[in-house]
This record gives structure tokens, C-alpha cells and sequence, in this order.
């Protein structure tokens, strides 16, 4: 089953809502691309004159709630954009996993890698509170 | 990912379904997804339909009055067609699939199913212009071997129809099975066939009371598991991600967890010697 995203933005986080599975081929490179095409929005609206409630984040909540199956690829694809967005100072948290993916992530060990969360909510509360520590 | 942008013309589907009120549901999921639809309500008369136009893809039913759809799908292999061919059947008796396989149908989905898995079918087939022939050896329901070419669509197409022939399993078995064959042909095929058309690999699923047992041969040279730095296998105990620093600097792209996964998916996972060949077995009881 091919992936669909959805995107939308809740308290200054990114949520990507993924439908479908996260598999080797276009459903990788389809994520890929699409956080990519986020980080680029985020770089050039952050000139002064954006609208700063408007810029979009690079800390993403992957929302895998309606996600079948994730392959070795799909995996890739998700350290790929964790990699992605702390390099541009955000990060990546996981959030409603069903239990084939979250079999997947313990048997290779990315379960230690990836923060997950039970809901979005609580992925996006997880951003705020780090930020308000870091204050 | 959509059926075809707005300035392109839609993808032409016809569909060959014998029940009225199926064929105007399909006709009104794909319509809506932005799909040219037509119907035809036998085999016959299906063939009639793809003789006077073109399709790029035909969604066929299997059993049908006057002609069924394997029935289609042999005339259409027959006249040297590389027509795309999604089967829709509840039948999942084994001689149907692997006729369908020998056939060259492109897809197989199992009715019933959601207008979801019905459009993503779709869509995957249209995003293979041209479809990498499947050669069957052995079509005995306990005893099929396949020759294909190392092209990565066949990759879900030959799973679609095995993991058909494990209908009866339970659903864990199967997903298993499913997955780690997905992970172990994609090596073979990357890794072994360097993606080359023309390159095949050997797959072979043996079935017996007590265990399934599948093996895949690819034409590559092989390897040795301490050269496979690129791979998850090789990580050290706390490091998950090591190998992904070593596939940026050889230019690969992001992955290398198939070995690591399919060991928790198996029973067995055994290579030979130059390690281009390997089996995986799962035990039924």
C-alpha cells in the first residue's frame, strides 16, 4: 500500500500524519522528500520579515498510527529525517505505533534511537516542556 | 502521491467484474480518485473492450461467466500483451494463483477489500510502466519455483501471489513470512543483481505439513558477514545506527536492517558457503 502524508502544524511543532507503509521505494523517498521540502520552507521563511506563527518547524511529530508496516528502507527513511532534523536544530518523535512496528523498532534496536510517545499530544507537550528546560 | 497530476490526462482502468453492484462501487472509488473508467461485465466481453482500446490498467475478476479472468489473462499472454493486470478474486485456491503468476498478472488483491488497498494497488502498478516478466518452473501448489528478473517491482508482485498461497496460516505466520521474504529478495536483487533486468534470481518456496521454507538465489559473488559494515547485523551492542554513518560514505542509500529483522522473523536463516544463496524457514507447529 503506497504512503500518504498530511501535514499540519500544532503548537509550532510539524506533524506528519502517515498513511499506508513506509517501505523501499517511492513510500521512502516520499517521506524523504517531503520533510526536506519542510526544512526548506523553514530556512527561508526565517528571514526577518516572516511571519514567525507561520514558519514551519523542524520538530517533526510522525504520527504512525495508520502505518501497516515499516521495511529496512522505511527505517532508513526515518533515521534519515531524525538525522535531518537535528542537523537543523529540531528533532523527531514517534508516535502511535502498532505493535509490528514497534516489534520492528526493538529487534533493531532503533527503539533506543527514536523518542516515542503514546499520542501526539504528548509528543508535542515532550517538545514544549524540552524547550521550556532549556530556557 | 496521486493518480496522475491535474495537467496530465487520467489513467485509463477498465474493469472486467460479473456483479453489478461491485463493478459500480469500484467504478465509483476509482472515478472519484480521478481515474477514466470503463466496465465490462464478463471476460468476453472484456477482451472485446481491450482489443478496440487501450488501458493502463485492466482490474479483473476470476470467475465470471462466458470467459473468466484467467481465462483473459492466458489470451492476453498469448497475444504477446504487456497489459497490466490487477486479479481481484476470493479464490484463494493455489492453482489460481500460480496460474495467475504464469500468466503475468501484474497484482493479485484479495477480496474483500477497502477502497485504501484498492487505490494503492493502482497506483503501484501504474508507477511500473513496464511490467519485468515472471518465468514459473514449478507451479505445485507445495513446490513453486520462480526465475525473476532483478528489478525491485517485482519485489511486492511475487510476494503478493506467495503470501496468497499462505491464506490459510495464521495471520502472524504469514506477516512473518511475508516480511522476511520482502527483505531477503530486495538484498538479492540489489546486492546480487545490482538491479539489472537482465541478471535473475532463483526463488523457491517448499511447503510441507510442518514448516515453509523458501529459498532465494541471487547471481552476485556473494559476501562475508565482517565485510558488511554497511549492515545493522554488524552494529556494535550500543550503537544502533553505526552502519548508517558507513553507508554515507559509500554513498548508499539509507537501510541496511534486512538481515537483523528477518533473524526475529524465522526459525532458520542459513546461507551457503559464498553466502548468494540463502533459505529461511519458519516451523508451523
Amino acid at each position: 500500500m503506497a504512503l500518504t502524508l498530511q501535514v499540519h502544524s500544532q503548537r509550532q511543532v510539524t506533524v506528519l500524519v502517515c498513511k499506508g507503509t513506509i517501505v523501499f521505494g517511492l513510500e521512502s523517498d516520499c517521506l524523504r522528500a517531503k520533510v526536506k521540502e519542510l526544512l526548506c520552507q523553514k530556512n527561508s521563511s526565517d528571514s526577518p520579515v516572516a511571519d514567525p506563527a507561520a514558519a514551519p518547524c523542524a520538530s517533526f511529530v510522525l504520527d504512525l498510527s495508520q502505518v501497516q508496516y515499516i521495511d529496512s528502507g522505511g527505517l532508513g527513511a526515518l533515521v534519515a529525517v531524525l538525522t535531518s532534523a537535528r542537523a537543523a536544530g529540531g528533532d523527531l518523535r514517534l508516535t502511535g505505533m502498532n505493535e509490528r512496528v514497534s516489534r520492528v523498532l526493538k529487534t533493531t534496536r532503533l527503539d533506543r534511537v527514536f523518542r516515542t510517545h503514546s499520542s501526539v499530544e504528548l509528543a508535542v507537550n515532550a517538545f514544549h516542556a524540552r524547550a521550556t528546560v532549556q530556557k | 502521491m496521486s493518480s496522475a497530476p491535474a495537467s496530465q490526462a487520467p489513467s485509463r482502468v477498465l474493469i472486467v467484474e460479473d456483479e453489478p453492484s461491485m463493478r459500480t462501487l469500484l467504478h465509483k472509488i476509482l472515478a472519484g480518485a480521478g481515474f477514466a473508467v470503463d466496465e465490462a461485465s464478463d471476460g468476453m466481453e472484456g477482451l472485446e473492450r481491450l482489443t478496440r482500446h487501450d488501458f493502463d490498467v485492466v482490474l479483473l475478476d476470476v470467475w465470471m461467466p462466458r470467459m473468466n479472468g484467467l481465462e483473459v489473462l492466458s489470451e492476453l499472454h498469448r497475444r504477446g500483451s504487456n497489459q497490466r493486470v490487477i486479479l481481484m478474486t476470493a479464490d484463494h485456491a493455489p492453482e489460481t494463483l500460480l496460474r495467475a503468476v504464469r500468466e503475468q498478472a501484474s497484482l493479485y488483491i484479495s477480496k474483500p477489500f477497502s477502497s485504501e488497498e484498492l487505490l494503492g494497488t493502482v497506483r503501484k502498478v501504474l508507477a511500473c510502466p513496464v511490467q519485468p516478466a515472471i518465468e514459473v518452473l514449478s507451479a505445485k501448489p507445495d513446490w513453486v519455483q520462480l526465475l525473476v528478473p532483478c528489478q525491485p517491482e517485482v519485489v511486492d508482485r511475487i510476494q503478493s501471489f506467495l503470501m496468497g498461497l499462505d491464506a490459510d496460516l495464521p495471520l502472524q505466520i504469514r506477516e512473518s513470512l511475508g516480511h522476511a521474504f520482502h527483505e531477503l529478495l530486495l538484498n538479492a536483487i540489489e546486492w546480487g543483481g545490482k538491479f539489472d533486468p537482465n541478471l535473475k534470481v532463483h526463488v523457491a518456496c517448499l511447503r510441507t505439513k510442518r514448516m515453509i521454507l523458501y529459498r532465494i538465489a541471487d547471481p552476485g559473488a556473494g559476501f562475508r558477514f565482517d565485510s558488511l559494515k554497511h549492515a545493522a547485523i554488524n552494529n556494535p551492542e550500543e550503537g544502533s545506527i553505526e552502519h548508517l554513518k558507513v553507508r554515507e560514505e559509500k554513498g548508499l542509500r539509507p537501510g541496511g536492517f534486512g538481515i537483523l529483522m528477518t533473524r526475529f522473523m524465522v526459525d532458520e536463516l542459513l546461507y551457503n558457503e559464498k553466502q548468494n544463496e540463502v533459505i529461511f524457514i519458519k516451523y508451523l507447529d
